[in-house]
């Protein structure tokens, strides 16, 4: 039995911390599209704007798998104009972005990860 | 003379047991709360996994299969009868997760977020100084059970 106390200690404490860790609430969560259509394109300007020309709400969309040009994020309701009829994305968030190549950039980091999801496209 | 060495043997012993059930401990402890964290958020892991390159295309998949991997060692781990087993899967699992990091960091230009990962503190580079240590650590470990097993071979009847 003394053997089995350390390995029952530790697995209690991994057990602690994962339910602690654990958000009790499940945010809304919101999708926002980039939009490329505008001029510059994909250009590192053009994907750190938040305003809603750039990034539209686009209801239950997927995220994108890839790294190299901005696609979609996902944002909790704190990160909303309206959370209960989002339009655009709040105006304290922020985006950074990284360019792969000349004119085309994706999205680094947003605020609120893990929670908030990044997704790029290949 | 007789007891001295009996008393040195007893303290061997005891410092064995202790650095090989803490090792043990630490490695039990790494395997659950990973395990634990990915199915918690099982949904953030697997688009995390998603957007991961070399392996994006069986995220549904590895998501499901990485955290029943890591229990399994667990389970191993704190059995001290296949500890052994266990401490050589998780040297293996290891090993195997650190070049997968290793390779990611050398040549993916544009690493993903780490958003879904389990430490989500840490960078990518911290994360493979992290997977080092314990993967010295299982190392540690097989060496001192396989040598105290053949201590105990050796040992007259």
């Amino acid at each position: 039995m003394k053997r089995y106390l350390l390995s029952i200690a530790a697995a209690l404490v991994a057990i602690g911390t994962v339910a602690f860790n654990t958000p009790e609430k499940e945010y809304a969560m919101h999708v926002f599209e980039f939009d490329s259509s505008n001029p510059g394109g994909y250009s590192k300007a053009n994907v750190e704007n938040i305003s809603k020309t750039y990034w539209k709400y686009v209801p239950g969309a997927s995220l994108c798998g890839g790294s190299i040009k901005a696609c979609r994020i996902q944002v909790s309701d704190a990160y909303v104009d309206n959370p209960l009829n989002p339009t655009a994305l709040k105006s304290t968030f922020s985006i950074t972005a990284q360019e792969s190549s000349p004119g085309i950039a994706y999205v680094q980091s947003i605020p609120g990860t893990p929670t908030n999801q990044i997704s790029n496209q290949p | 003379m007789i007891n001295k060495t009996l008393q040195y043997d007893r303290e061997r012993e005891y410092r064995y047991w202790i650095i090989a059930d803490t090792i043990n401990a630490l490695l039990l402890l790494l395997f659950v709360y990973t395990a634990l964290s990915k199915l918690t958020r099982y949904k953030a892991f697997t688009v995390a996994l998603e957007e991961t390159p070399l392996i994006g295309r069986y995220a549904s998949v590895i998501a499901w299969l990485l955290p029943v991997t890591e229990i399994l060692i667990a389970v191993l781990l704190f059995f001290p009868r296949i500890r052994l087993i266990g401490l050589f899967t998780s040297f293996a699992a290891l090993l195997a997760f650190t070049g997968y990091l290793i390779y990611m960091v050398v040549y993916i230009p544009h690493l993903p977020c780490n958003c879904g990962g389990v430490l989500n503190s840490l960078s990518w580079k911290q994360h493979i100084i992290f997977n080092v240590f314990f993967l010295l650590i299982s190392a540690w470990g097989i060496c001192i059970s396989v040598g105290k097993r053949t201590s105990l071979k050796k040992k007259p009847p």
